[in-house]
């Protein structure tokens, strides 16, 4: 929300399915590394800017 | 462009789902409720066929959404939970040999034989289980 893009929109651009990235938003699932990492090229950021534990 | 919609990979499975169930319930009635050997005996011609058409389009809706051309492309999510729906129903298996092999005989069973009739039926509760562990996973999974 915060990059202005859809759920759809992401989850095209790095090879999931929109429910994935849903599930990702609300902390239900944990991405591999590599998931990680392509999402965080999407946003030309680090992984460690969008995923944390908590 | 496809002249069919291309389904996402959840409702593909709830169509599946819906299908095995269907045939599911009609193996069932062969089996257990109708006579045996003649489980069309005394059942009206309309109906005869209204349940061979609706057998029939089951089993189109099954191979269509088999075919990876017209299904959403399985994520990495959903190869996990295509893993997680095998293992618990290869556990399952697993569990219910070993119940046969220690209490079958104090049952009396010592042979164990499907026909394929049955065979037909647990066929359609293996997928109807596969698919709907896979739902439950995408849904409660977390």
């Amino acid at each position: 929300m915060e990059r202005n893009m859809e759920q759809a929109a992401l989850a095209e651009q790095v090879g999931v399915r929109r429910e994935t990235i849903g599930r990702l938003e609300r902390g239900l699932y944990n991405p591999s590394l590599k998931l990680a990492m392509d999402i965080a090229k999407v946003f030309d950021t680090t992984v460690e800017e969008i995923f944390f534990f908590e | 462009m496809t002249r069919f919609p291309r389904l996402t990979l959840s409702q593909a499975k709830t169509t599946r789902v819906i299908c095995w169930f269907l045939v599911g319930v009609a193996q069932f009635f062969v089996l257990f409720i109708h006579a045996q050997g003649q489980p069309m005996k005394g059942i009206p011609l309309f109906i005869r066929i209204s349940v061979a058409v609706l057998l029939l389009i089951v089993v189109c809706i099954v191979i269509y959404t088999t075919i990876d051309k017209f299904v959403e492309k399985p994520d990495e999510r959903a190869v996990l939970n295509n893993y997680r729906a095998n293992s618990l129903l290869y556990s399952l298996f697993f569990v219910l040999f070993g119940l046969y092999i220690i209490f079958g005989e104090k049952l009396g069973i010592n042979t164990f034989s499907i026909n394929r009739e049955q065979i037909i039926f647990l066929f359609s509760l293996l997928n109807l289980a596969q698919d709907g562990l896979f739902l439950f996973y995408e849904r409660f999974g977390s």
